[in-house]
């Protein structure tokens, strides 16, 4: 409405500048791209899909473990746990009843060790056992042991 | 009739609207003169000419048939001529760019790479071919993260990286899906050095394609992608697919 009271103000020769200068900018604004991209050209293409290693926690473990008697202090013997594929090491350790924890630190071709871990108050003791690639940690397998 | 100098066509307007009251030869009086002013200034106001008036309206209009009527008489002039024709056939160039056949030792590219941990290389052979009938004027490589993008991608430093060679005969395959290696028995050139997978636009080199319009107007290539060591345990578990885009350039113009 308001383009409509502008081009009624327009004199003549403003409103022929005014169309010439419209179909400059159309002829223009239609033949630049056009020549711009003018060029022949093919592709050829083909996903890549990789999938990073997530580290699994050992299929399973077999030993025994054994407690003072005041139930101050616990030793577990692991005879076995499940190979890791990868695994360029394990990890074992033992959280005690107050949060004290002993770690050992195995090879990558050993899979049996004993642990011992004491602590200041009774309760339940976390047996844990996890593979390492390289920098990478897996998952925990996680035992809780209770003193008989 | 003269009065204070007035032109001629003051003089034919005077005529027209003065007061007929007036009569004689003599100078008017003060009322007069105000009066006959301000018709002229209304007379000024009313013949201005713009959109609005029936004159500028006329005057649009005949410029409108006379631009049309130019237009038209192009098309209907008449006039001798004469005519001789000969015909010339041009034909287009084709640049035209494909990979080996999916799946087998000439495009490995899509056999997806699992179980990847750092330090690792995944490489797959592709064989890229100038199929069109004209030199590539340059080849690119664009490579875009398919949804939902992850490190992998989006990490420049320590996500995957990507680097090209060719080898001057086919590569030879060994390893079993998706582990494959290749070695060259003939000669090794650098297309692409290492770099980060994703890139648009990314100027590949030393390919024979490109220059070569005899022979078979292939290059064997070898893409090696890398998990840097650097990636730390974040990077457990991700996947991403890359598509990977050869395009290929006309040559530059010449005469033909």
């Amino acid at each position: 409405m308001s383009q409509h009271r502008a081009a009624r103000r327009l004199g003549p020769l403003r409103l022929v500048r005014f169309v010439v200068q419209v179909l400059l900018g159309v002829i223009v604004l239609t033949w630049a791209p056009t020549v711009a991209q003018a060029a022949f050209s093919g592709a050829a293409v083909a996903p890549v899909t990789v999938g990073t290693y997530a580290i699994p926690a050992p299929a399973g473990v077999t030993g025994n473990f054994s407690c003072t008697t005041n139930k101050l202090s616990m030793t577990v013997n692991l005879t076995d746990f499940g190979a890791v594929n990868r695994a360029t090491g394990y990890t074992v350790s033992l959280t005690a009843p107050n949060g004290q924890v002993t770690t050992n630190n195995l090879a990558a071709n050993t899979r049996s060790t004993a642990i011992t871990r004491s602590s200041s108050t009774v309760g339940n003791y976390t047996l844990r056992i996890r593979a390492n690639v390289g920098t990478w940690t897996g998952q925990n397998l996680e035992r809780v042991l209770t003193c008989p | 009739m003269r009065r204070f100098g007035f032109s001629c066509a003051f003089q034919s307007w005077y005529q027209k609207h003065r007061d007929p009251k007036e009569t004689g030869e003599g100078i008017p009086t003060t009322a007069a003169l105000t009066k006959r002013v301000n018709l002229m200034a209304r007379t000024a106001r009313s013949s201005r000419i713009n959109m609005k008036s029936t004159s500028g309206k006329v005057l649009a209009s005949v410029a409108l048939l006379g631009v049309a009527a130019s237009v038209a008489g192009l098309g209907t002039y008449g006039s001798f001529t004469s005519t001789t024709s000969a015909s010339e056939t041009v034909t287009a160039g084709s640049v035209k760019i494909e990979l080996g056949a999916t799946g087998t030792a000439a495009n490995r590219l899509t056999v997806p790479a699992v179980g990847v941990i750092p330090g690792d290389t995944i490489q797959r052979a592709a064989t890229l071919s100038n199929t069109g009938n004209q030199n590539f004027g340059g080849v690119t490589l664009s490579t875009t993260a398919a949804a939902p993008a992850s490190k992998l991608t989006t990490d420049g430093i320590n996500g995957l990286q990507v680097a090209v060679d060719a080898c001057s005969v086919p590569w030879t395959e060994a390893g079993t899906a998706p582990a494959y290696t290749y070695t060259c028995a003939g000669t090794i050139t650098s297309v692409l050095p290492t770099r980060p997978i994703i890139g648009t636009d990314v100027v590949l080199s030393n390919l024979a394609s490109i220059t070569n319009p005899n022979s078979s107007k292939a290059d064997n290539l070898r893409i090696t992608a890398t998990l840097p060591t650097a990636a730390d345990n974040t990077f457990q578990g991700l996947t991403s697919t890359v598509d990977f885009a050869f395009t290929a350039t006309q040559r530059a113009a010449t005469s033909r």
